[in-house]
């Protein structure tokens, strides 16, 4: 702009020769002799060239405007380069402008550019002060988009809080189910009872027998009752599951008692051919509870009217 | 430009404070680098001892990518990081020690520049001078040493900081060594 301004680059339209561009056509698509000069490197090789007759034709179809105006554009810079052997304009600025844009952009890269006390004053009215106003726009745009982003990742962070405490939510209640989904109950003394409900699958069996093996250790009961009264469908898994359970029972020397076979279940067992000759089966609990009373050498269980007992009245 | 160089040679500096130096610049990577080729080293070793002159020309660097901010950002890292010899257990104390502390940290051809023993110290390094009062809050700092002013600034507030809430430094206008006068003057409250 400066440059048109001083006169020093004539645009390509104000100069018939000048506007002649590649493929004949000039910037507003007018036609032009078939010739056309080249410039070369800083505008210091010129060379001409003839454009064939064809291409000249396709030219005059004015389809090549956009090549005509890079042709344009590269004969723009081709003056401005030829214009560029004059001593450029020179300015000259006070160390501090210099040094105030030095620290603007070290609190940039510091991560402590303040918009309030940082940016650039601009009490100049030069060709500095245009960069100095281009610095600043730079400075607050970006603090701008770090602000955005920083903005942005606390609302990440604030999102990703909340899904880790619903995720701690979820693990406690799914440890109390699975606490309730194995209850070992304590039913008299040296007899405990774990009655089974709903499905058995290989998770939730692995948990049954550790939770009662550990529970057989510590309370060092002598018999177990697996009550399977709540177990409406089985199959060879879930019975695998069942004798593994009973093996483990014994291994730890506790008689295991299995009560509530219910007659489907037993059907079911009997034509799958599951064997459950490791442990005695009973029909009730009830049952169960006098066998291990048996076992045990104590005889039937005493009266109650309160306590474990009662329920079997 | 300021070029900070050695006052004299054969002077220099603990793998120690140099690892703390590249800790401080660890967030920016290019400076890390910078440190580390002008050593010469892939990494450093916190049992060896780098040449001061090396030191000085990362301060170089610093200044000239991030100006005297980024040195007195350093500065202020390189306390955080430091582990504090006992006997220093307030704003005063720290300061007080602070020359003693950088003497020991430097070695002169070889030979420690400060013995705790003793209490001897080789000149060659310049100081930190202290003068405060018990009980004030505030301390007069004088440095003649070869290090950046703006890094000085910094490294007092970062050694405040580690016991005080608030700290302010100010350099006081008789003299800068950025200047090419012989010392900075600082005052240092909290």
């Amino acid at each position: 702009m400066e440059r048109r301004d001083r006169g020093e680059a004539v645009p390509l339209l104000r100069d018939g020769r000048r506007g002649r561009t590649a493929r004949g056509v000039d910037l507003r698509g007018h036609r032009r002799p078939a010739t056309f000069e080249k410039a070369g490197r800083g505008g210091r090789s010129r060379r001409s060239a003839r454009v064939t007759t064809s291409e000249a034709r396709a030219s005059r179809a004015g389809a090549c405007r956009l090549i005509s105006f890079r042709a344009a554009v590269a004969r723009e810079a081709s003056i401005t380069s030829s214009s560029s052997r004059r001593p450029p304009e020179a300015i000259s600025v006070a160390v501090p402008r210099i040094d105030r844009i030095h620290d603007l952009l070290a609190a940039i890269s510091l991560d402590e550019f303040d918009p309030a006390s940082d940016l650039l004053p601009i009490d100049h009215d030069d060709r500095f002060a245009a960069l100095e106003e281009t610095i600043n726009l730079f400075a607050r745009q970006l603090d701008a988009t770090v602000r955005e982003h920083r903005e942005t990742i606390r609302q990440l962070e604030a999102s990703r809080g909340a899904l880790a405490e619903q995720l701690a939510t979820v693990e406690r209640q799914r440890a109390a189910i699975r606490e309730l989904s194995t209850p070992v109950v304590e039913l008299w003394d040296d007899i405990l009872a774990l009655p089974v409900i709903g499905l058995l699958d290989a998770a939730r069996a692995d948990e049954m027998t550790s939770e009662l093996l550990e529970r057989i250790v510590t309370s060092r009961a002598r018999c177990v009752i697996i009550d399977v009264t709540g177990v409406e469908l089985i199959d060879t898994s879930t019975a695998g599951h069942f004798l593994r359970l009973i093996a483990a029972t014994r291994l730890v020397g506790a008689l295991c008692v299995i009560t509530g076979i219910r007659p489907k279940i037993a059907q079911t067992m009997s034509q799958l051919g599951i064997d459950l000759s490791g442990a005695r089966t009973l029909a009730t609990l009830k049952e169960g509870l006098q066998a291990c009373f048996a076992h045990l050498g104590r005889g039937a269980a005493p009266v109650r009217a309160n306590g474990p007992g009662g329920a079997l009245r | 430009m300021t070029r900070y160089v050695p006052f004299v040679e054969g002077v220099t500096v603990s793998g120690t404070t140099v690892t703390i130096i590249a800790e401080a610049v660890q967030t920016f990577s290019v400076l890390r680098q910078w440190l580390l080729e002008t050593l010469g080293v892939a990494a450093v070793d916190p049992e060896r001892w780098y040449p001061q002159a090396d030191i000085l020309r990362t301060y170089d660097k610093v200044e000239s990518l991030l100006g005297g901010r980024g040195l007195a950002r350093l500065g202020k890292l390189v306390p955080a990081k430091a582990i504090l010899p006992p006997g220093i257990h307030d704003a005063h104390s720290v300061l007080a020690l602070l020359d003693a502390t950088y003497h020991l940290n430097h070695r002169l051809d070889g030979v420690g520049m400060f013995d705790p023993a003793t209490g001897a110290m080789l000149e060659g390094i310049g100081h930190y001078h202290y003068q405060g009062q018990a009980g004030a809050r505030t301390a007069v700092m004088i440095c003649d040493n070869p290090y950046p002013c703006r890094f000085d600034m910094g490294l007092f507030e970062g050694f405040v900081a580690r016991f005080e809430s608030t700290v302010t430094v100010t350099h006081a206008p008789e003299g800068c060594r950025a200047h090419g006068d012989p010392r900075c003057t600082y005052q240092a409250s909290w």
